[in-house]
């Protein structure tokens, strides 16, 4: 009885590991063809630019996704046509975009997603292996003034207990250098790939013993200011330093502060504006922290009125 | 036992084996093609030719008449400083590889010629591990487990490169199935004191396995005796002649009073009294009739052999030994690591490390069906463990008598022992399967410390692999036993146990098929494959073996004389691809990033901050060449478009390039 038990046991997970084994089997086959029929070939690249190209209007901005597709950028950047990689535009920003393309493979990027924050898309074809889609940025924010684009003519200094130390532009290095002989202590912008997007942004060393402050003059404030900040991966990795605060302001008053940890990432917040909207003031980004070893901040930010 | 069932049993329990190493083999040899020189690859091309070239050395001063030189301290530091974090005899056998299969005979190119080496090691893998499982558990198991470790993708990849880790598979195996032979036969525990000290002057993971042999010493029937052993102990004194305990004791003794004059005297001192033992011991454990208990043979030759093998092969030792022995510990006891990406997160000095990261790396590196066979085997072994015995499953004793090449002198499956005749088993199916479980586990649980680095990517817990197939294998062994038996048709057991190892190999198959020669970078299905690894949050590749797949256009498009930036390729790697042709030898490597005019980039994670940053401040719109898998950039060249803006054509787009955007 028991033994039959057994035997009828065994046969029981026999049947059913041969049947998880073929199956698991012909899941994998399918996915190496699947994979196979999907993969993106240099053909492919020139057809989906030159199908862009075709419809394409200044103000349109083209999103490869995913963002390790790069291999064939060339084709993007020989037809003029502005891009950068994101694995999901969807839950991006794209403030200088009228409309956008999506170029995406491998079936990363999540349309119906996009669709339910834009609308309906008004282009969707199947290009080669791409999915080329057009979608207006009705549910984007516009910016208004991007701080990244403005590095140059900020103010950037640093205060100290007892004095001001300016950190003047330097346009052979495309920087406001605060030391000359420490590149890391200063601000400007750089690309980087951060959370599935390259991303360009404010790179700014905070510094131990005074406050880094960034003073954009002049700003006419919508009822919005969109941020976005983190960390370096490597300077999270080799930790060392201690936490680091990222405050905006005005020349009154400061409206919020945030704080990064050691933690590799990307942060996306909204700070209300709205009882400056459409007034102008200075605004002003301020970095501090207690120990500056391996802070390697960044981060973004525009005014927007949505 | 007529001649036909004995040829049939050496062709079951060998000469398949020895065909399958042999395919394996080659296999490995005829798929080097494409696979870039590795990071660690280079640093050992040269260490091997600095180590082994001691060698060459001493002959030519002999044949001069001063072979004290090659013994003077500057003439060792010069050939055995190089990688001396490393034990010496791996790169040794590089160095005589590369002597045998280039340098003397040109038979393969400087690269290939280092590589060779390896393929012995994965010859003697293949073969004992079809051995071992066919006496154990039959032919059907042992092909099986070969096929099974034989497709998966990372182990494929690392079987072709210049470096340890096949080798240490490889020894790790076949310590584990030596010692087993020594629980019971005095040779085999001679033997295994040779194999264990090769073993530590090969790789440092082998320190480890005094650990299992003690369980496994323990779990034999051998301990009843390990603890009637002290009460034991006047008695055997008395019994002892008295000149033994003097030799012996002169032999721990004496050595101590000559530090006295100098350190070197003391070093001497126990190198000679090593020698005297374990020439003794070789003695008494090899000649005719010999009386050395069984239970005492392994532990005394490893604990005796292995210092003095140590010692021998590496002459950089024999100078300031306590320090540089006492470094060489220090820095595996507290070891480097280099930035690894996993799980989102960079991982890099000072510890703790991630101790999931074996086995999630397993599970996303090994191929679906094979990691389901793996997980279901290693239940089933553990499960056996608990229950072998009272399965009913016998020792197969008889079939272990014969004896040849690959089957030295098998006592008996029981203790033969002067002091005790009792026949208790010693090699049992419950200590054999103990033996696969600790031999499968292990390597895993070493790398799962926290303290342990983990930037060797899936490299540094592949000594599992071998025991997990074996696993699988016994899993596809009963699937298919059950299967048959159930549907009365037992002349269809091959062809079941066949079609499911078929669907069990495919998919590794697959996977080698659609990654070669980027194996390294392969993820399997539960994954995504190798380019969602990117989105999950892994390193794309390991040790910058792409570089290889960027170097023919580099070779077409570079001006006379051009200045590479590397940022992942060591200097011996390059030297060579130029010794290979693969690269031409008027391009110059430089460190001076704004001097380049290309730049050859490894995707490393770590280094994509500033692959943008160069892209960016250099104005570089887009790569001139990378190597892909399913689109995936492993390595791209660049080049300098302020230098050779022709290579790049077009102006960066508004949107990306934000130097272009600002108002100036």
């Amino acid at each position: 009885m028991a033994e039959n038990e057994t035997t009828r046991t065994g046969r029981l997970l026999a049947f059913l590991t041969a049947a998880v084994l073929l199956v698991l089997a012909v899941w994998s086959v399918s996915f190496y063809l699947n994979l196979w029929v999907s993969d993106v070939g240099p053909d492919d690249w020139s057809r989906a630019a030159s199908r862009i190209e075709k419809d394409f209007r200044p103000g349109d901005i083209v999103v490869i996704s995913p963002s390790w597709l790069t291999f064939g950028e060339s084709e993007f950047v020989r037809r003029n046509l502005p891009y950068r990689q994101a694995d999901h535009p969807e839950i991006e920003e794209f403030p200088r975009a009228e409309r956008l393309w999506i170029v995406a493979a491998y079936g990363r990027c999540d349309f119906a997603a996009m669709e339910e924050r834009t609308g309906s898309p008004l282009v969707m074809e199947k290009v080669g292996a791409f999915t080329v889609a057009l979608f207006g940025t009705k549910g984007f924010a516009k910016g208004r003034y991007i701080l990244e684009d403005h590095v140059p003519e900020a103010e950037v200094y640093v205060t100290y207990p007892n004095k001001k130390h300016f950190c003047p532009w330097k346009p052979e290095k495309n920087m406001h250098l605060c030391d000359e002989n420490q590149d890391w202590h200063s601000v400007y912008t750089r690309l980087h790939p951060r959370r599935g997007m390259l991303r360009k942004s404010i790179w700014a060393h905070p510094v131990q013993d005074g406050d880094k402050t960034i003073v954009y003059h002049d700003v006419k404030l919508g009822s919005r200011l969109v941020i976005g900040y983190g960390m370096t991966e490597w300077a999270a990795a080799l930790d060392g330093g201690g936490s680091v605060t990222l405050s905006f302001g005005t020349e009154t008053e400061t409206l919020e502060s945030y704080t990064m940890e050691s933690e590799p990432g990307w942060h996306r917040v909204s700070l209300d504006t709205s009882k400056f909207a459409n007034e102008i003031h200075d605004l002003h980004v301020v970095l501090t922290t207690d120990n500056q070893g391996r802070r390697h901040i960044f981060f973004e930010a525009f005014v927007t009125d949505e | 036992m007529n001649e036909a069932s004995e040829n049939r049993t050496f062709w079951s329990r060998t000469g398949l084996g020895l065909v399958l190493a042999l395919a394996y083999v080659a296999t490995i040899g005829l798929t080097w093609d494409g696979i870039g020189y590795a990071k660690d690859e280079g640093y050992y091309f040269s260490a091997a030719r600095s180590n082994f070239g001691w060698y060459p050395s001493l002959l030519k001063n002999l044949f001069e008449g001063q072979p004290g030189r090659s013994f003077t301290r500057q003439d060792i530091d010069r050939h055995w400083k190089n990688n001396a974090e490393h034990p010496p005899l791996l790169k040794v056998l590089m160095g005589l590889s590369n002597h045998l299969t280039h340098e003397w005979i040109p038979l393969l190119n400087y690269g290939s010629s280092h590589r060779a080496y390896s393929l012995l090691f994965s010859f003697l893998l293949i073969l004992f591990l079809y051995r071992f499982a066919a006496e154990r558990w039959g032919p059907p198991v042992a092909v099986g487990a070969v096929a099974l470790y034989a497709v998966l993708p990372h182990t494929f990849f690392h079987a072709h490169l210049n470096a340890f880790d096949t080798p240490a598979v490889a020894l790790w195996l076949l310590c584990l199935i030596c010692f087993r032979r020594a629980m019971i036969s005095r040779r085999w525990a001679w033997g295994m004191g040779l194999l264990w000290g090769t073993a530590i002057a090969s790789r440092n993971l082998m320190y480890f396995l005094p650990f299992l042999f003690l369980i496994l010493y323990m779990a034999s029937p051998y301990r009843h005796r390990f603890f009637a052993f002290f009460p034991a102990i006047p008695q055997l004194m008395k019994q002892t002649p008295v000149w033994k305990f003097v030799l012996v004791g002169a032999c721990f003794v004496l050595p101590f009073p000559l530090w006295l004059f100098g350190v070197g005297w003391l070093n001497l001192g126990i190198v000679i009294s090593l020698c005297v033992l374990c020439g003794w011991l070789s003695y008494a454990l090899l000649r005719k009739g010999s009386t050395v208990p069984l239970h005492w043979a392994t532990a005394l030759s490893t604990l005796l052999f292995a210092p003095l093998l140590q010692v021998l092969f590496w002459p950089w030792i024999w100078y300031d030994t306590w320090g540089r022995l006492g470094g060489y510990f220090k820095r595996h006891l507290n070891p480097p690591a280099w930035e690894t990406y996993y799980l989102g997160h960079m991982h890099y000095n000072p510890p703790p490390f991630p101790w999931h990261y074996p086995f999630v790396m397993s599970s996303y590196t090994i191929p679906v069906t094979i990691l389901f066979l793996f997980l279901i085997g290693l239940g089933v072994l553990i499960w056996r463990v608990k229950k072998a015995e009272s399965t009913g499953i016998e020792f197969e004793a008889n079939s272990l008598k014969k004896t040849g090449i690959f089957s030295l002198r098998w006592e008996s499956g029981h203790v033969l022992n002067t002091e005790d005749e009792s026949r208790t088993p010693v090699i049992t199916p419950r200590w054999d399967t103990l033996l696969v479980v600790l031999g499968a586990v292990t390597p895993l649980l070493i790398i799962a410390n926290p303290k342990t680095p983990i930037y060797g990517g899936t490299k540094h817990f592949m000594a599992s692999m071998p025991f997990l197939a074996i696993g699988g294998a016994l899993v596809l062994k009963q699937t298919a036993a059950w299967i048959v038996s159930t549907i009365h048709a037992p002349k269809l057991a091959g062809a079941a146990f066949s079609l499911l190892l078929a669907a069990a190999l495919l998919p590794g198959v697959l996977g080698i098929f659609n990654t070669h020669p980027q194996s390294l970078s392969y993820y399997n299905e539960l994954m995504g494959g190798t380019n969602a690894a990117e989105e999950v949050g892994m390193q794309r590749t390991f040790w910058a073996v792409s570089t290889r797949g960027v170097l023919d256009k580099l070779n077409e498009v570079a001006p006379q004389r051009a200045k590479v930036y590397y940022n992942n390729t060591p200097w011996d790697s390059l030297n060579a691809y130029r010794q290979d042709g693969l690269l031409r030898k008027d391009l110059r490597r430089t460190d001076n990033k704004d001097d380049a005019d290309f730049f050859v980039l490894n995707n490393w994670r770590v280094h994509y901050d500033w692959i943008y940053e160069m892209r960016d401040t250099l104005g570089v719109p887009y790569a001139i060449d990378a190597v892909t898998v399913n689109g995936l950039p492993l390595c791209e060249l660049y080049a300098n478009v302020k230098k050779h803006p022709d290579l790049a054509p077009g102006t960066p787009t508004v949107e990306i390039w934000p130097s272009q955007n600002v108002k100036k």
